[in-house]
């Protein structure tokens, strides 16, 4: 499963960049993306439709993946709480349309959380107790278009306070703050990665050599795939293919027609 | 452990909500304005959602109290159920909920009174009527007792409605604030039941069928009405055997003639529900069964369903006469 990270500056990219030993793919202009084995990053630039278009770009770029993790990393303000300090979005609200959206944590999360409002520019007075930044609600909207929510999750470090607010910080500070909370986010991707684990579907061990054999229809790959689900959880993965046993079927409706007979006549030992 | 509470902002403090966040002191608190903007929410696993789901505190506003759907019922004139409670602490692999709901969040309705006026309003329009009402439609009745006082603040409301009967229904041992109850005559403490095999590879986390039945036993010495539930019944090879077992076992510790009721029902969900489920559970060997659709109900293949549920029937009727005796048709 691929896990995308999306961050809004060259800045915070580049720790986790090397962090993670991420190369540049050249071939990619609309966006910067980085990759490597199942971890993917794109520097979306600043502001929620930039952060939504950086989603889309990376879904469709990595082939569309379902089940796969999205991370949203970046900075945020927050009117009281220690620079530097890491927490997890639990309520997303674009303050321009009043919106809302609520990350579920169905794990137990390395760190604490907040409210987050993201704000068309930067936000000085932080007038709610929460974190204030650019990208998560236009991130989050994208996201959860192509995964399931468990698995989208927005984790922001604080850069700047009342006392130290949002005009005095700069690329430097970004990056610092960033690299800072490294072994954190590393933490919070195996979790994520541990949670989609309990959710990928692995292929029917018998799939790829029935549409490799037989032609189907795009319906019909769903009935297969199903009546291949069933044969493997009631015969714990069983090896067969028609033909192999007895009858050869000869076209792909055939082999519907002729698994189905198969499995309903399998006995259910529940345990 | 409930580590995320999201409370509605109209009932943040509500004396109810206050309690229950009492008891979790270091869960996180996210208000919300309708608990649906979390629990309806599209994009959810009700499957990585039940590995660790959140508490939802919520107001309820209107359809405090619902028809039953026809063919449920336990003998009475009128059946209605209401639902306190959406989810459950258990999960049972063939529980509708899974498919009815996008999210495992447990949706505590804190307005109970509420909740009793609609009761009281139906029980009095006819109170020439026998009427039964379901409490555990949407959840078990009593898992989350002694988190939510369910059960404490509702039984008293039937104490004044001499024509109603309240059906708690459950798989849970949670029977102390009945314990510590006089016991109602229109009160129906019902459990469920499915062979032991059965409710090992398929029940996850709700409590053993002896540790039920103990608490049945306790619950009937102690004066309560019981009713056992058999809904659904599960289709193994070896059925006969299995159901023949369960039933001896609880008739040998029940006393018989003071069971209120007995219902069954094959095993069958809404085609729609069966088919999320399948999506969550692929490798689920009950949903790789031998199942059919028919009018839009996925159950067992009607000779199937009859075999399991004549056999059944057949059985109690051994320990229960007919006339306590209800299939489901639901
Ligand atoms: S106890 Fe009842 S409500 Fe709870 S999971 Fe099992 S079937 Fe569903």
């Amino acid at each position: 499963m691929l896990t995308h990270l999306i961050v809004a500056l060259p800045e915070e990219a580049k720790p986790l960049v090397a962090r993670f030993g991420l190369k540049r793919r050249m071939q990619d202009t609309a966006f910067t993306v980085y990759e490597k084995n199942a971890l993917c990053l794109t520097v979306s630039g600043v502001g929620k439709t930039a952060a939504a278009a950086g989603v889309a770009y990376s879904h469709v770029v990595f082939g569309k993946q379902p089940g796969s993790i999205w991370l949203n990393v970046g900075t945020a303000g927050h009117a009281s709480c220690e620079l530097g300090c890491a927490l997890l979005a639990h309520k997303i609200t674009d303050a321009d349309s009043g919106r809302r959206w609520y990350p579920p944590f169905t794990f137990t999360a390395p760190c604490a959380s907040a409210d987050l409002w993201t704000v068309a520019r930067p936000e000085a007075d932080y007038p709610n107790a929460g974190l204030y930044d650019m990208e998560a609600a236009g991130f989050y909207e994208s996201a959860t278009r192509f995964t399931t929510a468990e698995l989208v999750q927005c984790i922001k470090i604080v850069s700047d306070n009342r006392s130290s607010p949002v005009a005095r910080f700069g690329a430097s500070q970004v990056y610092h703050r960033i690299e800072q909370q490294l072994p954190l986010i590393d933490d919070l991707i195996e979790r994520l990665q541990e949670l989609a684990a309990c959710v990928e579907v692995p292929e029917p061990r018998l799939y790829r050599r029935c549409v490799e054999r037989w032609h189907f229809s795009a319906h019909e790959r769903i009935r297969l795939k199903r009546l291949l689900q069933r044969w493997d959880a009631l015969t714990s993965g069983g090896a067969w293919l028609p033909g192999e046993t007895s009858g050869c079927p000869q076209t792909g409706k055939d082999v519907l027609i002729w698994l189905r007979c198969q499995v309903d006549q399998l006995p259910v030992r529940l345990t | 452990m409930i580590e995320t509470i999201y409370i509605e902002e109209a009932v943040r403090k509500h004396p109810r909500s206050e309690l229950v966040c009492a008891r979790f002191p270091h869960a996180r608190l996210i208000i919300c304005e309708r608990y649906g903007e979390v629990f309806n929410r599209r994009a959810q696993s009700f499957r990585l959602q039940k590995r660790c789901p959140a508490l939802i505190l919520a107001e309820k506003r209107n359809n405090f109290v619902l028809p039953a759907p026809p063919g449920y019922g336990i003998g009475g004139e009128r059946n209605y159920y209401f639902s306190h409670m959406l989810n459950c602490l258990y999960d049972c692999r063939y529980c509708f909920l899974q498919g009815m709901y996008r999210s495992a969040h447990y949706v505590l309705f804190v307005n109970f009174e509420d909740f009793m006026d609609a009761i009281r309003g139906v029980a009095q329009a006819e109170s020439d009527k026998s009427i039964h009402f379901f409490s555990g439609y949407d959840c078990d009745s009593l898992a989350l007792e002694p988190l939510t006082g369910f059960a404490k603040a509702f039984l008293p409301l039937f104490g004044e409605l001499p024509n109603a009967v309240m059906e708690l229904r459950t798989k849970s041992t949670q029977i102390r604030a009945l314990m510590e109850m006089e016991p109602l005559a229109n009160c129906v403490v019902a459990f469920s039941f499915t062979p032991d095999e059965v409710a090992s590879a398929l029940e996850h986390r709700a409590p053993g069928n002896r540790r039920r039945l103990d608490a049945m036993v306790k619950l009937q010495h102690a004066g309560w009405t019981i009713g056992l539930r058999f809904d659904p019944l599960i289709y193994r090879e070896d059925y006969a055997e299995q159901y023949h077992h369960l039933f001896e076992n609880l008739f040998a510790r029940l006393d018989g003639e003071r069971v209120h009721s007995v219902s069954f029902g094959g095993f069958r969900l809404p085609e729609r529900f069966f088919q999320t489920l399948c999506e969550i559970y692929p490798e689920e060997k009950l949903f790789a069964g031998p199942l059919h659709a028919e009018g839009g109900i996925v159950s067992y293949r009607r000779v199937l369903e009859n075999e399991l549920c004549t056999f059944c029937r057949d059985e109690l009727l051994k320990y229960i006469p007919p006339a306590k005796v209800f299939p489901c048709q639901t």
